[in-house]
């Protein structure tokens, strides 16, 4: 099949209506779902509010999941966006779908994620011991360099905004490596400061004397009945819990359990 | 930037998904247009939706031989 294509201008004589979409827009679709989606909003007023009833009801033979899918596609390639909308009293409002007709107008969207441009930073071999980022060989280079603009890689420009775009091939500059390394070193601070406080409460807990819980309040009478009922044999398992506990007497005195235990022994021993 | 113009009328005359994505890519392509070039651009199509789309842009008289 041939293409026959018309030009705004020949629309324009024909008194017919049309609506206009970057060639590049296009090329990011993936499915024909988020395309037909896309081009059916692009179409519609700027006041418009996106309701997905209304996109099942007029586009045949797309479902709930399909629909679902090609806004997902859409908002991944930055073409939509949800927002949150909140009142004068911070209480929320709904939400709202903005759409765009080309994604470096869409102010949230950011083509390049932290975590690919750190990974694919290259560490020199020579690095220090210590684990301090050294940068790239090239930019250590640079810093002697008296003309370092040389060394600035080029910026893709946007075409609508006029920003330079960082795309995920581009090479970072000196400055955008410092940026990277100061991001790196603070992050290994954190995790330092938080090993060292795990550290300190460790050191915290083995310095803290023994807890009060242990402590029981019983009269000197049943602290008496109790080494006797020890001694008699009656529960050896006693033996134990008296040795290892401390007890509180109620006017106001402490007995260790084993030193006590001792001395009823001793007084025992010498009878 | 290089831009499609799509004409407002045909656009809402066409009232399914398939045949609304494949109108729509066809203006940022040049010369030829064959089915194996639609699939290959939109893989996840199934032949039924392909068939249905081409038919849609037959009936309004979009396309012919596609």
């Amino acid at each position: 099949m041939t293409i026959f294509k018309v030009t705004p201008g020949e629309l324009h004589e024909l008194e017919m209506t049309y609506v206009v979409i970057p060639c590049e827009t296009i090329a990011l679709y993936k499915s024909v779902w988020a395309c037909s989606v896309h081009i059916y909003l692009l179409d519609k007023p700027e006041d418009w509010i996106i309701r997905d009833k209304d996109l099942l009801n007029c586009m045949a033979g797309i479902g709930r999941k399909t629909l679902q899918r090609a806004v997902r596609e859409l908002k991944s390639v930055g073409l939509l966006r949800t927002i949150q909308l909140f009142d004068d009293d911070n209480q929320f409002a709904g939400r709202q779908r903005d759409l765009f007709a080309h994604p470096d107008l869409n102010p949230d969207f950011t083509p390049v994620t932290v975590h690919s441009a750190v990974t694919e930073i290259p560490v020199r071999s020579d690095s220090a011991p210590t684990g301090e980022f050294t940068g790239l060989e090239g930019d250590l280079e640079a810093e002697n360099d008296p003309n370092p603009s040389s060394e600035i890689p080029v910026r893709t420009l946007s075409r609508v905004t006029g920003n330079p775009v960082l795309r995920e091939s581009d090479p970072l500059t000196h400055n955008e490596l410092l940026t990277h390394n100061e991001l790196l070193t603070q992050v290994t601070a954190n995790a330092d400061d938080f090993v060292k406080s795990d550290l300190n409460g460790l050191k915290d807990l083995k310095e803290k004397p023994p807890s009060e819980e242990k402590s029981t309040p019983v009269s000197k009478s049943r602290f008496d009945d109790l080494c006797r009922e020890i001694l008699g044999g009656v529960d050896p398992s006693m033996w134990h819990y008296l040795a290892s506990h401390d007890f509180h007497l109620k006017d106001g005195t402490r007995l260790t359990g084993e030193a006590h235990l001792l001395e009823v022994l001793t007084q025992r021993a010498s009878a | 930037m290089e831009n499609c113009y799509i004409h407002k009328e045909t656009l809402n005359s066409i009232h399914h998904f398939a045949a609304t994505g494949i109108w729509i890519w066809s203006h940022s392509v040049d010369g030829e247009l064959t089915e194996k070039q639609v699939r290959s651009r939109f893989p996840e199509i199934t032949d039924i939706e392909y068939m249905a789309g081409v038919k849609e842009l037959r009936r309004l008289g979009l396309a012919r031989g596609l």
